[in-house]
């Protein structure tokens, strides 16, 4: 029992120890976006993925690719456009001749075959290959014909949303966008942090982070954070402030009856709890906190509750719209 | 848990036990000091011993409650900890898996034990807390002394007794002088009532001396300088309006004199006289015209005669105003009657003359006056009685030796009812007493909607309705005898 208990604290320790590595490799290659680089970690680690919105240049790319050096992934990137085909992101049989001359039908990976994606614009890909994707996201599994095909763990997505190409884009209907643990907003970088990219940049282009962690690390990050314990009355924390986003329910607050259209699904109260165990740990601490949930729920919830014209009018962001619930939430 | 938690649980244990018997001893001494406060202030009955039992279970209620909200109970304790030191939930979740072995659990319990084994119990915070019990019970605890204080030295009742025990009854000691301070209503009742007399129908004479001693009283209000003065003179003037009435109303001074008749046809006419009742007069002398002479001997005459004789001879009686000229009329008569041999029918005739149509007629002309002088009188004096709180003993003024106290006034004027009157023994009914009627004059006044009581039965129906009861037998025997007799002396002509 004993060498159980110095066994898991020094697995905690490494734990900390190796997201404080992560982040520093990051650091090397991303400026700034610290809010983001500890967001896109946690989700990782409690197995989720991300929508990261932002506009083009502040590094989206960018970061996948050093998280992908930095966590030793295999990492790729998939293009959405309009005209690309399922078959295109998760792959497809194809004939070819082998090496007898014989014709014979080859299965050829998709992109989509890889530990860490990254789904650009997934918003201009047609509804039917967003739901490919996504499909995959949720099982991480394949099926092609009678063959399946299983992805390797861990299994990270990150998809992008530009903004401001609002023409020939299908946004992503409310129940894909559920399948996202996070919607992260990747912000216009400051001035001295625009400096510091431009210097970077000047030396090279490349990504120079480097690995300081691998996949069955990660694996074993994750299970440890989903030990970690949580007490009846967060987890009741929790659920009230998903049950407070619907403005259909008596006991919401105010603020929900006057902004909200509709509100986040229980798989946010699931993210929620999972995702502060992990938030937790990363922090020094053996148990999720109250605080824990309160910063994440603006990650979780953004995409996941839609506010109304009142809110608009009152020129309420969401996020605004998310802070006043979390106010209201006892 | 660990030992610092303990330690801390130790720590705030004392602080709510000292909390709560703080709180106990304030509320008990509280309600102590609010018993003796009452008891001192009233006649309020209660042993001490009860005061500070229910002080004790007031207090003992307020400090269990106290404690019961205060305990550090290890759950309310986790979370108190964790809010006061920031912790983030680390107690709590440390008390919520305190029993489970799990690899993550136990190392949240025992990174908690140690944070908890570096805090100790802020003291200085928590008799700052205390201060504040502390006040309170000190604001109580002086209250407390302050009632006891009170109570102890609150001046006690002197007891019967002299110096040996033995019950001595005080000497009374006259009161104090009560200085006496006219009231504005005093005077304006005065007024209306020296408006009131001016505007009666009493007699012209004893008008103006009546006035005059009220108009003297009003004058001399505000010399009359103590109460004692104000009564002696007030039941003076009330003394004074009762003899100028009395004096003008000689059926008082007939009746002084011939009240106490040997003959008992006089003291009855006598009574009759003095109660001012015209029927009851009449009825009397109706009497005497029947029984003063049968026929045969003339002994009631005589006997009636000498006395009216010496009634007329009386200082008080004699030569006061036409009550006595018309007694001395029918006793001329008598006289006559008495000394001459008339015949049977001769005496009848006369004596029905002098009674029944001389001295009724008389009457009917006194009495009314007569009634009205009493009737101002008994108003006058009971006002004054009233504006200046005079009783019925204020205005006696003479004891007997038995130290009862008679009054000048004589004795009530009879009033003649259905129980029997004077002389026959037959049954009195009705009266000429008035009621209200305001289809007399509708847009009159007090005064003019008053109406005789026969003239009433005649109105709605009222003797119809007796009259149809009467002929078709819905009554006793008994009972209409009775209506005939009413409505008889009713319907017979007044003569006043």
């Amino acid at each position: 029992m004993k060498e159980n208990i110095v066994a898991n604290m020094e697995e905690v320790k490494e734990f900390s120890a190796t997201v404080a590595r992560v982040k520093a490799e990051l650091r090397k290659d991303v400026v700034g976006q610290d809010e983001i680089v500890d967001n896109v970690i946690i989700a990782i680690i409690a197995g989720g993925n991300v929508l990261l919105e932002g506009v083009p240049g502040v590094g989206k790319t960018r970061l996948v690719r050093s998280l992908g050096k930095t966590l030793s992934l295999p990492f790729s990137r998939i293009q959405f456009t309009p005209d690309l085909m399922p078959s295109d992101v998760t792959g497809t049989n194809v004939i070819e001749k082998d090496e007898t001359g014989k014709m014979v039908s080859t299965f050829r990976r998709g992109p989509i075959f890889a530990n860490l994606v990254l789904a650009d614009e997934i918003n201009r890909a047609t509804p039917k290959t967003q739901s490919a994707m996504l499909e995959v996201m949720q099982e991480h599994k394949i099926t092609i014909g009678n063959d399946r095909y299983e992805l390797a763990e861990p299994f990270f997505v990150l998809a992008t949303e530009n903004p401001i190409e609002q023409d020939g884009t299908y946004p992503l209907p409310e129940a894909q966008m559920d399948r996202f643990v996070f919607k992260l907003i990747m912000k216009f970088p400051s001035e001295e942090e625009l400096v510091d990219i431009v210097n970077m940049t000047q030396v090279t282009l490349e990504e120079t982070a480097n690995g300081v962690v691998d996949g069955p690390t990660i694996l074993k990050m994750r299970k440890l954070a989903s030990q970690v314990p949580v007490i009846d009355d967060v987890v009741k924390y929790a659920v009230k402030l998903v049950s407070n986003t619907h403005a259909e329910l008596s006991a919401s607050p105010e603020s929900t009856k006057k902004y909200v259209k509709y509100g986040a699904s229980p798989r946010a109260a699931q993210a929620l709890i999972t995702c502060a165990k992990v938030r937790a740990l990363i922090n020094g601490n053996y148990n999720v906190s109250y605080d824990d949930i309160k910063a994440l729920a603006c990650p979780v919830l953004r995409h996941r509750i839609k506010i109304n014209y009142t809110a608009v009018n009152e020129k309420l962001t969401v996020d605004d719209v998310i802070a006043k619930i979390v106010k209201e939430t006892k | 848990m660990g030992e610092g938690f303990k330690r801390l649980k130790k720590g705030y244990l004392i602080d709510a036990l000292v909390k709560s018997l703080l709180v106990f001893l304030s509320a008990a001494l509280l309600v102590v000091a609010t018993f003796l406060i009452v008891i001192r202030q009233s006649e309020f009955d209660i042993e001490i011993y009860a005061c500070v039992l229910i002080g004790i279970a007031f207090g003992l209620l307020l400090g269990l409650t106290t404690f019961l909200i205060l305990n550090p109970r290890d759950k309310r304790l986790a979370k108190r900890l964790d809010k006061k030191y920031g912790l983030g939930e680390k107690v709590q979740t440390m008390y919520a898996f305190r029993n489970d072995e799990g690899g993550m659990k136990k190392l949240q319990r025992e990174d908690t034990v140690a944070i908890l084994n570096g805090k100790a119990m802020e003291w200085k915070e928590a008799i700052k807390a205390w201060a504040i019990f502390i006040s309170a019970f000190l604001v109580c605890l002086a209250y407390f002394v302050t009632s006891l204080v009170l109570l102890v030295t609150k001046p006690e009742a002197e007891k019967p007794g002299g110096d040996d025990g033995e019950i001595v009854t005080p000497t009374p000691t006259p009161p104090p002088e009560e200085e006496f301070e006219p009231t504005d209503h005093q005077r304006k009742a005065l007024e209306e009532l020296i408006v009131y007399v001016n505007e009666s129908k009493l007699q012209d004479d004893a008008k103006v001396a009546v006035v005059g001693e009220l108009t003297i009283l009003l004058a001399r209000l505000d010399e009359l300088g103590t109460d004692t003065q104000m009564r002696d003179f007030v039941v003076g003037v009330i003394k004074n309006v009762r003899g100028i009435v009395n004096t003008v109303n000689t059926t008082f001074a007939f009746h002084v004199k011939a009240g106490n008749s040997k003959d008992e046809n006089l003291k009855n006419l006598s009574y009759a006289l003095y109660s001012l009742d015209l029927n009851a007069i009449s009825a009397q002398l109706e009497a005497l015209n029947t029984t003063l002479y049968t026929g045969g001997d003339k002994i009631s005459l005589t006997s009636f005669g000498s006395e009216l004789a010496a009634v007329l001879e009386s200082e008080a009686f004699k030569n006061k105003g036409a009550l006595y000229d018309a007694f001395v009329k029918l006793n001329t008569v008598l006289t006559d009657v008495i000394n001459n041999d008339y015949s049977q029918a001769n005496i009848m005739r006369k004596l029905n003359n002098a009674l029944m149509v001389d001295a009724l007629n008389s009457f009917n002309q006194i009495i009314p006056q007569q009634k009205t002088n009493e009737e101002v009188k008994t108003y006058t004096v009971s006002e004054l009685m009233r504006i200046f709180g005079i009783s019925a003993e204020d205005v006696a003024d003479r004891k007997d030796e038995n130290g009862s106290v008679e009054t000048e006034e004589p004795e009530e004027r009879p009033e003649y009812g259905d129980d029997g009157g004077f002389g026959t023994g037959d049954t009195i009914f009705g009266s000429n007493d008035v009621v209200i009627d305001p289809s007399k004059d509708p847009q009159g006044n007090i005064d003019s909607i008053y109406a005789e009581y026969g003239d009433i039965i005649y109105k709605n129906g009222y003797s119809q309705k007796i009259n149809d009861m009467l002929i078709n037998g819905e009554l006793s025997d008994e009972l209409k005898e009775i209506l005939r007799k009413y409505f008889e002396i009713l319907e017979t002509p007044s003569d006043n």
